[in-house]
Formats: structure tokens, sequence, C-alpha cells
């Protein structure tokens, strides 16, 4: 049971509880059940009331402190998916019931440069509110509240044991490659887990020739079941020769662990290509170094892609939908999220993990 | 006079009164350049024979020559691939051009016109393509240069000679990552007024964009603004570059910068959605670590350029002439190529040393 007080939610009986969130009260520790209140609902808020909810590692280097320091107590989580059960004055778009998705922006200010040109994940004026699984309390509960703006209608033809983590690793690899998409690109996806499993999924149904770059032989069949053309085993230094300058982009959805293998990866990048990275490994863990030559004389770009804005959310929800694109999930009940947090933190999950909060906001109350 | 050796491409020549051309070549890795007459091979069917009129000197030309790039380079070696002349002679193939059209080198020999990048309009990157000195052949610091035409440019009328040899390299090495990443309103940052940094800060103004020159020549204020920048910055304090994080659209660096943190801090000068462009090369094959995390979280790209493509070379040969855009420039006379050479090697050069070659050249009969 909880013991350290947020400033925000405040720490209460059970049978008084609004909802309960898994807490962590220092890094590396394990998540303890936290019954709270909410503060009053603002009038731009929506309250959801979930039914699943996914695990990404980012969750895990937060509470861990892997790139900077956070407070405690903290409950990250950030693929949330639920119903309205209150909104605030000045929410017209949703209606109590209506099935919403959050993924890892809870606000932006719809008033800065950013903003105005669409990217408004990239909003800078929102300070402490612009994320969602800190300081304030995101998905690790069974009910979460934030500004309905990013709120994302989820259509009932998604299975909803399977759509959170398209609200995070879904469209942080959709919007890049939506980004920087060409019908005659050959796209490569490194590895094969939360992230590259869906990139696959969405280059593929987006037309573009991919091919599926893994550190393991055997997912080989598994690749070219989401859409991959071709297979290269990350290990094999002949397969790696044999695909060099062969892609115009590369979606890189694994971290090198180390520097040649990170240039090996870049390897494969044709003269002018783009390398797009997603993923932020721990801070003092392998610095991606390369050569200036490879990066001048093969005029290569490294580019970074952070989520996607909303309305790239609204698109790569509807793709999904369309395309029938779902994550491979391993499903944990509520009570039991601390088996679903150390799948995650130590093994390796397939791919991603999601928790079925089902009708565990009344059952803890007993 | 010393014995000059042989070369595997030109027919070295006792004196200048039997040679086509006379070169300042390299016989080893240390020293001076010296005198080097020579013949040529014949003519190829779409080879175009210059005068060179003007000559630029670029410190990649030092890399090359000293083996600092590549230890076995072979010598005689004669660098040098900035240069402006006037044809003196064309194969029986060549359509572009004739005698007397006044024409630009620039530092790519060759591009194949096949491959998918050439295709595309990027023949720099071209599979196959080979670089002026490539293969030792000889470069611009001679009175006569022969390329292929598929690589010869055209000098615009108008365009001043005598200033303009540098802008074939040092020009479109800033000229062309800027026009490809940047749009009217954005702001810029030069990262290093030097050779190409004061090129880039005059095309970046003349663009449109609101410069900032980073430079630890803040003495030369005055003249850093006529040439375009609005403002000036220190490029190497990381607490003033700590103080510009994340202000600017379009930063190009023209420095090869040793200092992880103070690199750290240039890439981090680079706003959301942004384009940090790295065009300097360094003098060996060294690393520089990205700063991914800022990166990923601005969703910034990190963008490599090198010299620019056959249609950009030619357009920013035509912008220059259009809107007066020269580098500041130290002349030499043909005799004085070693003096050149060393000026630019130690990096005393402002901002460009260039070689008048056409003097030396028609005064002691090479132009034939």
């Amino acid at each position: 049971m909880a013991t350290k007080e947020h400033s925000v939610y405040k720490l209460v009986p059970k049978e008084e509880a609004e909802g309960f969130a898994w807490s962590f009260e220092g890094p590396n520790t394990e998540a303890v059940l936290y019954p709270f209140k909410f503060p009053a609902i603002q009038a731009h808020e929506v309250r959801i009331q979930q039914t699943y909810f996914g695990l990404c590692y980012t969750d895990c280097h937060l509470v861990n402190q892997d790139w900077f320091p956070i407070n405690y107590p903290s409950v990250p989580g950030h693929e949330i998916l639920g119903h309205i059960v209150m909104k605030g004055d000045k929410v017209t778009q949703f209606q109590i019931g209506d099935l919403v998705g959050a993924g890892f922006i809870r606000d932006s200010c719809g008033k800065c440069k950013y903003c105005i040109q669409g990217n408004d994940q990239l909003c800078g004026q929102m300070g402490d509110e612009h994320f969602i699984p800190l300081p304030k309390f995101g998905g690790f509960a069974t009910h979460v509240q934030f500004p309905a703006k990013w709120a994302f209608p989820i259509p009932n033809t998604l299975p909803q044991n399977l759509t959170p983590p398209l609200l995070c690793a879904g469209i942080t690899v959709f919007a890049p490659l939506k980004r920087y998409f060409n019908p005659k690109k050959e796209v490569a996806i490194i590895g094969i887990g939360g992230l590259g499993h869906l990139a696959i999924k969405f280059s593929a149904a987006l037309g573009m020739k991919t091919s599926a770059i893994s550190t393991s032989a055997d997912k080989e069949q598994e690749a070219k079941s989401y859409g991959a053309i071709d297979f290269i085993v990350s290990k094999d230094p002949q397969q790696m020769a044999k695909a060099s300058g062969r892609f115009d982009i590369i979606l890189n959805c694994a971290h090198a662990s180390t520097v040649d293998e990170f240039i090996a990866q870049t390897n494969l990048l044709k003269n002018g290509g783009d390398f797009i990275m997603v993923g932020i490994p721990a801070v003092n863990k392998v610095e991606l170094q390369l050569p200036f030559f490879q990066l001048v004389c093969r005029q290569i770009s490294f580019i970074g892609s952070l989520v996607g804005s909303r309305q790239e959310n609204y698109e790569m929800i509807a793709f999904a939908n369309k395309h029938k694109i779902y994550p491979t999930c391993e499903e944990f009940q509520f009570e039991n999220f601390k088996n679903a947090y150390d799948t995650l933190l130590n093994g390796r999950p397939k791919y991603r993990c999601v928790v079925k909060v089902g009708n565990a906001s009344e059952t803890l109350k007993q | 006079m010393q014995q000059l050796p042989e070369h595997s491409v030109y027919q070295v020549q006792e004196s200048k009164e039997t040679a086509d051309a006379v070169a300042y070549a390299f016989l080893q890795n240390t020293g001076e350049p010296v005198q080097y007459p020579y013949k040529y091979p014949n003519i190829a069917d779409d080879d175009v024979r210059i005068r060179i009129l003007y000559t630029g000197l670029c410190h990649s030309d030092c890399l090359h020559s000293r083996g600092l790039w590549d230890p076995t380079i072979k010598y005689p070696s004669c660098p040098g691939h900035e240069v402006v002349g006037l044809v003196e002679k064309v194969g029986t193939g060549v359509t572009k051009f004739k005698v007397g059209d006044k024409v630009g080198c620039n530092p790519q020999r060759w591009m194949c016109q096949t491959c998918e990048l050439c295709k595309k309009g990027d023949n720099q990157l071209c599979s196959k393509g080979i670089f002026l000195y490539d293969d030792n052949n000889f470069g611009g610091y001679s009175t006569h240069i022969q390329v292929g035409e598929r690589m010869v440019f055209r000098i615009p009328e108008g365009f001043n000679d005598a200033l303009g040899s540098p802008l074939l390299c040092a020009g479109v090495t800033v000229y062309a990552p800027l026009k490809r990443y940047y749009k009217p309103n954005f702001t810029c940052a030069v990262i290093g007024i030097g050779g190409l940094g004061h090129l880039a800060v005059q095309y970046a103004a003349k663009l449109g964009m609101t410069v900032t020159a980073f430079t630890t020549s803040k003495n030369r204020e005055q003249e850093i603004k006529r040439l375009g920048a609005s403002f000036l910055s220190s490029s190497v304090d990381v607490e003033s570059l700590k103080a510009e994080q994340g202000k600017y659209d379009i930063v190009i660096n023209t420095l090869y910068i040793e200092n992880e943190e103070i690199f750290k801090s240039h890439q981090r000068l680079t706003a959301p959605t942004g384009t940090y462009i790295l065009v300097g090369l360094p003098p060996s094959k060294v690393n520089f670590k990205l700063d991914h995390a800022y990166i990923i979280l601005n969703q910034i790209r990190v963008a490599g350029s090198l010299i620019g493509n056959y249609d950009e070379t030619q357009e920013m040969l035509e912008f220059s002439a259009q809107n007066n855009i020269y580098p500041i420039v130290e002349t030499f006379e043909f005799e004085d190529f070693p003096k050149a050479f060393d000026k630019m090697e130690k990096g005393q050069a402002k901002f460009r040393c260039v070689v008048n070659v056409g003097k030396w050249a028609q005064a002691n009969g090479l132009w034939k």
C-alpha cells in the first residue's frame, strides 16, 4: 500500500477512492497500490475509466531516473484507453460514455509556432503539463484525468485489448513513416520488438518496400507475415554487406549496443538517405558516434521523431483501423500489475504488455 | 635543376617550352610544391582542356596532399578544385562548349549519369563518381586542367573571375544545403566565419533569413555584419551557446569541433523541427557524437552535405553573379603558389587564397 502522498492526488482509504493507481515511491522499487481522489475536474478536462492500458519502456526510464531526476510518488503510464465518465463544462466534442485513448502528450498551448504549424507534440509552453506520465498521474491507474484536447476517439472496430500500445508505440513509428513516405522508397526497420513489429506492418501497409533487420534469424517468418519483403540478420556480416547502401529510410526501433553496431546499421543507408531515430536509450549507455566523413561525404541525415501531433494520431488510428494493424500483446490483470511491469523491465515481452482493468476499481474497494 | 619524377598519367617535361602545362605539384607529403611542366595524354573525345585564369585554394587540398586522408597517396600530386578558366581545346565529341568559352571546374571530375543517384540529380553522390584529383589526376594548381565536359560549368555573364574561383567549392558547399533546407522566414546560425562561413552568411542573408554568426572573432564584428549577419555570438563559450539553445531553424556548421561539450551545444542551437547541417571535414577519420536525446525530443534533422550537384553548382554561380556574392580573397602570383599554400595551410587566409594563374601562363608562353 502507498505511504507517500502526491501533492495533487489525495491518498484516501480504499472505500473512498475515485481511482486506484500503481505508484512508485522511488527508483528501482516495486509499485504500490495508491487509492486516490482527483482534484476538481477542470473545464477543459475529461476523466476516463480505463478498460485497458499499456506499458512502455519509457515509463521504466522515467521511474528509474535514467534520464533526469523526478519527484516521487510517480504514476507513469501513457497508453490509455477507456470511457469518459466525467467531463468539464467546456468539453463539447465528447459525451459521457465515449471511448477514447491517449498517449504521451497531456497538453499543448495551441498558440505557439509549433502548435500552429501542426507539431503540437513539440509545444514547449506547457511546462509540467506537457507530458501525461509525469509529474501528474498517468495511465497506470483505473482512472485518468487530462485535457480533452489530447483524447482521441477510438472506433469500436478496434479490439480494445490490443489498442493501447497503438497510442504510443504505434504513433511513434507511424508518424515518421508517413512524414518521410514516398511510394518508391525502400525502408528498413531495425529491431522486431514492440516498436519494430508495428513499424513493419505500417510501412508495408503504406505501400513501401519494407525489409526487417534483426539479430534473431528465427524471426524471418514472422517479419514476412507482417509484410516484410526481405529479412536481414544483423549479426551476419555477409548479409549486411550485401545490403550495404540499399535503403532510402532506416527506422531504428532497437538501440545499437556498441558503436560498431551503430556504424554497421548506418552502412545500410543509401547515400542521401534518412536514418530515423525514435527510441531514447538511457543517457550514459551507447553514444551514437559516427565518422564525420560518413555523414558529410555520403550526405546522410539523422532525424529524430517524437510520438506524433494530434493530427498524426487521428490518421494513425484511422489507418490502423482500416488495415487491421494491431500489436501482439501479453495481457495481465490490474491486480497483477507488478507482473506486467516486471515482465517489461526484466523480461522480453512479446511484444507489449497490456493490463486489463475490468472492474478492479469496484473489487479493490472491498 | 633537380630531375623531376615521372607521373603515371602525364609526361613530365624538362622545361615549359615543350610542355602543354605547368603544375605546382607535391613530390612528397612534406615541403613545398614545385613547378612541374608536363604534357597531357591525347585529349579524350569528351574532354575539355582549360586555360586556368584563377585557382582557389581550399583546406582540403592540404588534407589530401599531405596524405592526411589517404596515406597511400601517390606523388607527384597536384591538388586544387576551384577553377575558373577559358576553353583551349575540345575533344571531337564535345558539344556543350567551344574554344574560348569561360568555364569553371569544381571538385568532381566525373559522374556516371546512369546510376540511381545521378538520375535523381545527386551526381556528387554518384556511386562511380571520381573527384578531381582521384586516380592521381592533376587538379587546379596548374596552368591548365583537362576534364570531361559533363563536369564543366558555364561561368555566367558578369561573373567576377578574379574573386569567384573559390565559389566552385566553398560557395556551393554552403549554398546547396542552405537552399535545400531553408525557408524564407527562418532564423539561421552560421558556425565558424572562415572561408565557408563568410560565404554562408552572405547567401543566408540574401535568401532572406535572419543570420547570427557564431565566431571567435568578435573584433571582426563590423565586417561580418556588412556581409549580412544581424547578430554575432561566441562559437566556443558554452554558457553563451546555452543561452541560444533552440533558437535556430537552420544551423550550418562549417567547423570541425573536437570538444564534445561545444559540439553538443552547437547541435542544441537547433530549434524544434529544425535542421543542423554539417559540411566541414576533419583532418582524419574521426567520430562525432550525436546528441540523440535532443535530436529525438525536438525532431531535429542532422544532415551531412557534400559540395552540391551539377544543377545546384550552376545555380549557385548564377545566384552569386546576380547578387554580387563573392569571397574575400587574397590574390597571389603563380610563382607564389607555395606561399599561398603555406598561408592557407597555417589557417591564416582571410578568407580564401586565390592564385592569378592566367597572367603568368600567358606571359610565359603556355597559351599555345
